[in-house]
């Protein structure tokens, strides 16, 4: 499913913040990500949804070659993963539910059908009761989860959760992780990121240990 | 087909909210294009009614020779006799000073003020019509040289020298057009670039999300083609305005000279070519402003 050959990524500046990585993540898993801020845990996520270029290397996902892919192929890449951030990434100008419509609207889908699969989404984090709020009304929890809920209204094959609960107390978090396994029950590929280890410990899934862009064990 | 349809509803119904955004500065963007497309539809609406003045003016044949005061009958005489076996000439007519007299206190009733004049300013004159236009030039050329005659005066100088006017405002109304035109892609061009840097997020977001350049582009292009539109629609109306101002005083005007005159309102072709020149023009500027801050997000 992911597929990476001797990655590395350098920013513009000399920092490298990936080297020679090669790894694997097959259909269906789900795999943490650990290590500390600066590790290169974004930049990795980064280069599996296309938003970053790896300076050598090859990056595949589902069978493409993302370092070879033509600017305008990559949005259709996208459409095809979830993608959580860690400050949300909400937009503020309207509803939750509008929210989450978002990246239906963008792939030109029914009303009537994105409709249903909004109210799905929202019901599945628990935010069906606020779908007409505006965002600035919900709780920071209530906030990653609405942005769970608009990274799978798509039902994407591949979901990339980028320290989802980085800003969360540990109940909250615990939450976050139930709907993750949720996900992972009906196929969902998934890799979560996250500086705190306790959580995933938890999962006894595979983890991926990076420190200055190399993995370690 | 049905995605296609859904798209753009979706970017319609994204357009609307830009302009819902700012309602204010949406009113002002159109008002700027509309008077921005009146001044050289107006100017051009004024050059097509002087051009059909000029079409009413018949490619004259025509001239009067005015003969000195100081010519005795007997050079009337010759000049007629000379002129009348001209080649190029078709009519003579000798209008005695007299007669000439006599007919311009009839018709202008001024003829008490005639009667006290002592002795008749007017000159014999001679009216000559040619068999064709083209010779007219080279004709009076040699009339003027005769002693006898003082002056010869063709109604066809001041017809061209009128056309030739009306031909300066024809060119001087495509430049204004042509700069007025780049001002409306420039003002389109800055909305956008203000709409862009405000909806930042949201493009930001769409893009990680799997927007293509399209999905993002087609919302500002309809807003900027609605916006030209609408200008070119408020520009329209102004000189439908302006033309219904300018006719009764026109008229009236065109009335001391006995003559029946309007304004015509401007052509279909007018208007199209207008609105689909504020179309063009709108259409490239907002692509301009897309094209640059779109490739500047990317690279932030």
């Amino acid at each position: 499913m992911i597929q990476f050959n001797q990655v590395t990524k350098r920013y513009p500046g000399g920092l490298e913040a990936l080297r020679s990585l090669s790894f694997q993540i097959e259909s269906g898993e789900l795999v943490f990500l650990a290590g500390h801020s600066g590790a290169g845990k974004s930049t990795l996520l980064k280069l599996i949804a296309g938003i970053e270029r790896p300076t050598s290397g090859s990056v595949v996902v589902s069978g493409q070659n993302l370092a070879s892919l033509k600017r305008a192929s990559v949005p259709f890449v996208r459409r095809h993963i979830g993608l959580i951030f860690q400050d949300h990434k909400i937009l503020f100008d309207r509803s939750v539910f509008e929210n989450v419509m978002l990246p239906l609207d963008i792939v030109g889908f029914d009303r009537r059908e994105a409709t249903r699969r909004v109210r799905a989404a929202l019901d599945k984090v628990g935010l069906l009761g606020k779908e007409k709020l505006n965002p600035v009304a919900l709780s920071g929890g209530e906030q990653q989860r609405l942005c769970i809920a608009r990274a799978v209204v798509h039902r994407p094959a591949i979901l990339l959760a980028d320290e989802p609960t980085g800003n969360l107390d540990r109940a909250y978090s615990l939450d976050i992780m139930e709907l993750f396994k949720s996900f992972h029950q009906v196929g969902v590929t998934i890799i979560i990121s996250a500086h705190d280890e306790s959580l995933m410990a938890d999962y006894g899934r595979r983890i991926l240990r990076l420190s200055k862009g190399q993995f370690t064990q | 087909m049905k995605s296609w349809l859904i798209a753009h509803r979706t970017a319609l119904l994204a357009t609307l909210k830009l302009l819902l955004a700012a309602p204010l500065a949406s009113f002002f963007n159109v008002s700027v294009i509309g008077v921005a497309v009146a001044l050289p539809l107006t100017l051009h609406v004024l050059v097509t009614n002087m051009h059909a003045v000029v079409g009413r003016i018949p490619t004259t044949t025509e001239a009067t020779i005015f003969l000195k005061p100081s010519a005795t009958p007997s050079e009337t005489m010759r000049l007629e006799k000379q002129l009348k076996s001209h080649p190029e000439i078709a009519k003579v007519q000798v209008v005695d000073r007299a007669i000439a007299l006599k007919e311009i206190s009839q018709r202008s009733g001024i003829g008490e003020l005639v009667g006290n004049l002592g002795e008749n300013p007017l000159p014999d004159s001679i009216l000559i019509e040619l068999k064709q236009a083209g010779a007219l030039e080279l004709v009076l050329a040699t009339i003027r040289k005769d002693p006898a005659v003082d002056e010869v005066e063709a109604d066809s100088a001041w017809a061209r020298r009128f056309s030739s006017i009306v031909d300066l405002g024809e060119r001087t109304t495509r430049l204004l057009a042509g700069l007025l035109l780049l001002t409306l892609a420039l003002v389109t061009a800055n909305t956008v670039r203000l709409q862009i840097l405000t909806r930042r997020d949201e493009i930001e977001v769409s893009k990680l999300i799997g927007a293509t350049d399209h999905f993002i582009r087609r919302p500002f292009l309809y807003f900027s083609a609605l916006q030209g539109g609408m200008g070119a629609l408020l520009g329209w109306g102004i000189v439908l305005w302006v033309v219904a101002e300018l006719n009764p005083p026109l008229e009236q005007f065109a009335q001391l000279y006995g003559e029946t005159y309007r304004l015509s309102t401007p052509s279909l072709e007018a208007v199209a070519t207008v609105f689909a020149g504020a179309l063009v023009a709108s259409l490239l500027g907002a692509l301009f402003a897309v094209r640059r801050h779109l490739r500047q997000l990317d690279a932030a």
